[in-house]
């Protein structure tokens, strides 16, 4: 054998003792997260349902963290739960928890927005060893509370004072085994609000037709929020408004809206219910002015 | 020089090896890897152990000899030199692989010519006549590396074994000597943040720009405060090496890089952390939750500013 024939079969055997790197078979279709947002008097509850499909144990949960393994990502959340500014270990009545889990309030560093932590008590410990001086911490229970493969958890829920969709729609960062999960959140509730709207002429352009008058009664539904909100936003137009174009008088369950007749405009009144979880519905009314007013009727608006 | 040796070695088993041409074959392909110049990167000739010899032959035929002798007889062990037995792989260290070269010394030995003596001898050894490999010594040494996993390939019938790679180019994360960064890397502040390290004006002004916060009905958080600076370094240390690392499938870099992973996954560093933070100072805080129009007022009431409002809205450092 020559030294030729000798070198080739090294760089062969060599070749062939690549290593195959070891691979989990880990994927987010292991674990599905999903929320369902509900108002609920003034607060807003979010509840979240974690099922887990895979072969691992769930010990730690981080809703509104965006955290893909291979890459930046970003905290999501923005609107913080009620009570904040005393413990970043949320109380029981402001975020309900898995036994034995405690959850907290997560801010990457130099973030202004945040993510919920679910931490399972042993994990928290492994993880933080030191803080469990805190008296807020979670305990650490032997064997650990871990949500097991095959289960699915539904004692998860936060309380803000306001609605934060991305709460609903954003991202999960899952301890999974000894792999990190970066899950999108689904919305359990994806269906829009009812929105009914009745807008009821309330005069004529009779006596001084330098108004239109109407009135508008608005009522909103959900499938599963059960005070979806109901927004009358500003009155727009295709020309420049001035204060004095319109005026809106809310009522108990309806509005009364004044719109000056002007000639060629158009205006337009929008209508918007949402539900916590972010589904919107979208109601516009346009009223055009009748071109048959008399000028006389009109001539108080500057052209 | 245990390069150098190992070649040795390996020459000199190739010229006695008589006896197995599969073994001929594993020993040539050592010999081969021991002077095959390194032109492979990542891959490196695993070494030779000394030999660990068990010496139970030798101790049976001292044995067997002072035994004769008690008659007054005699009778010589002749050694038969070394061969090579099977190769064994053995399993240790969590998986790595340990290959071992085991081989034997038979002896042979020589009945006394004397009739009485042949029958003590014979009595003694149950060997007659010119008998061999009766007993044996056995040695073993393992190959090992000196550098990343001992890994093997077979070719046709044999084995060969390959360091598969040198040290990894990232090196291990740096311990966490200073006891105050210790205590933030184990947690102690993962709920709240460190303020009683901050100096006395941060301190002052963050309770000034918080008490205002309130009186507005803002709802005002304290999300960092002091941050040791080798806790910071090892935020960004963990933050570099993981970019180093995320794609990096060198079996040499594994140890490494599944602790970088767990370092980052526990910090979940999104960012890079910055180099000179004023945090590792006391010398800032950071406060969210403030609209950015009322940030600055009321920053500036207390006596405190945010140098970067777009870039890093939430820090807040004192006025000088």
């Amino acid at each position: 054998m020559t030294k030729a024939n000798y070198r080739s079969l090294i760089h062969a055997a060599l070749t062939l003792t690549a290593f195959s790197p070891i691979t989990h078979a880990q994927t987010t279709t292991d674990i599905a997260i999903t929320a369902w947002g509900m108002h609920y008097g003034s607060d807003v509850i979010y509840k979240y349902q974690v099922k887990n499909s895979g072969s691992n144990a769930i010990k730690r949960i981080l809703v509104g963290l965006h955290h893909p393994q291979n890459g930046e990502g970003n905290a999501e959340l923005t609107t913080l739960p009620r009570n904040n500014g005393k413990s970043h270990w949320l109380a029981p009545d402001i975020a309900k928890r898995p036994e034995g889990w405690g959850v907290k309030l997560f801010f990457p560093e130099e973030s202004e927005k945040f993510a919920i932590e679910w931490v399972e008590g042993t994990y928290f410990k492994e993880i933080s060893p030191a803080s469990l001086q805190d008296p807020n911490a979670p305990s650490p229970h032997n064997p650990p509370k871990v949500q097991p493969p095959k289960t699915t958890w539904d004692a998860f829920s936060v309380t803000l004072a306001k609605p934060d969709f991305a709460y609903a729609n954003g991202h999960a960062s899952i301890d999974y085994g000894t792999a990190v999960l970066n899950v999108p959140v689904q919305k359990g509730d994806t269906s829009p609000p009812t929105l009914d709207v009745i807008t009821e002429r309330v005069n004529t352009n009779g006596s001084n037709g330098k108004w239109a008058i109407y009135e508008v009664k608005a009522s909103a539904r959900d499938n599963y929020d059960p005070s979806p909100r109901l927004i009358f936003e500003p009155i727009s137009s295709n020309q420049a408004l001035d204060s004095g174009d319109y005026i809106v008088e809310a009522r108990k369950n309806s509005w009364k809206i004044w719109l000056r007749n002007v000639p060629g405009r158009v205006y337009q009144m929008r209508y918007v219910s949402y539900d916590a979880s972010g589904n919107t519905a979208v109601k516009e009314i346009e009223y055009k002015v009748d071109p048959s007013l008399k000028k006389s009727s009109y001539l108080t608006v500057p052209l | 020089m245990i390069i150098g040796s190992a070649i040795r070695e390996g020459h000199a088993l190739f010229r006695r090896l008589t006896i197995n041409v599969g073994h001929i074959r594993l020993l040539a392909m050592l010999i081969l890897i021991a002077v095959a110049p390194s032109t492979t990167r990542g891959q490196s000739t695993p070494q030779l152990t000394d030999w660990v010899t068990n010496t139970s032959g030798s101790t049976t035929i001292q044995a067997w000899q002072q035994e004769v002798g008690r008659y007054g007889c005699s009778f010589s062990a002749t050694s038969l030199g070394w061969t090579p037995t099977t190769q064994r792989k053995m399993f240790s260290n969590g998986g790595s692989v340990v290959v071992s070269i085991s081989e034997v010394q038979r002896f042979s030995f020589e009945t006394p010519v004397d009739n009485t003596c042949a029958t003590v001898f014979y009595n003694v050894t149950t060997c007659g006549g010119t008998c061999s490999g009766y007993t044996q010594n056995s040695r073993r040494r393992s190959l090992f590396c000196t550098s990343g996993n001992l890994s093997e390939t077979r070719i046709g019938t044999e084995w060969v074994w390959t360091c598969s790679g040198n040290t990894c180019p990232v090196p291990p994360l740096t311990p966490i000597t200073d006891p105050a960064a210790r205590v933030h890397e184990d947690g102690r502040y993962a709920a709240q943040p460190d303020l009683d390290n901050l100096n006395s004006r941060t301190q002052t002004g963050m309770a000034c720009i918080l008490q205002r916060a309130a009186g507005e009905g803002i709802v005002a958080t304290i999300t960092s405060a002091y941050r040791p600076a080798q806790y910071q370094s090892h935020l960004q240390e963990v933050y570099d090496k993981w970019q180093l690392l995320k794609d990096n499938a060198q079996p040499e870099c594994q140890e490494v890089k599944d602790a970088v992973r767990r370092e980052f996954n526990k910090h979940r560093v999104i960012r890079r952390p910055v180099n000179n933070s004023q945090h590792s100072t006391g010398n800032a805080v950071d406060i969210a939750g403030i609209p950015g129009e009322r940030a600055d007022s009321i920053a500036a009431a207390c006596n405190m500013y945010r140098p970067e409002p777009s870039k890093d809205r939430v820090h807040f450092v004192p006025l000088n």
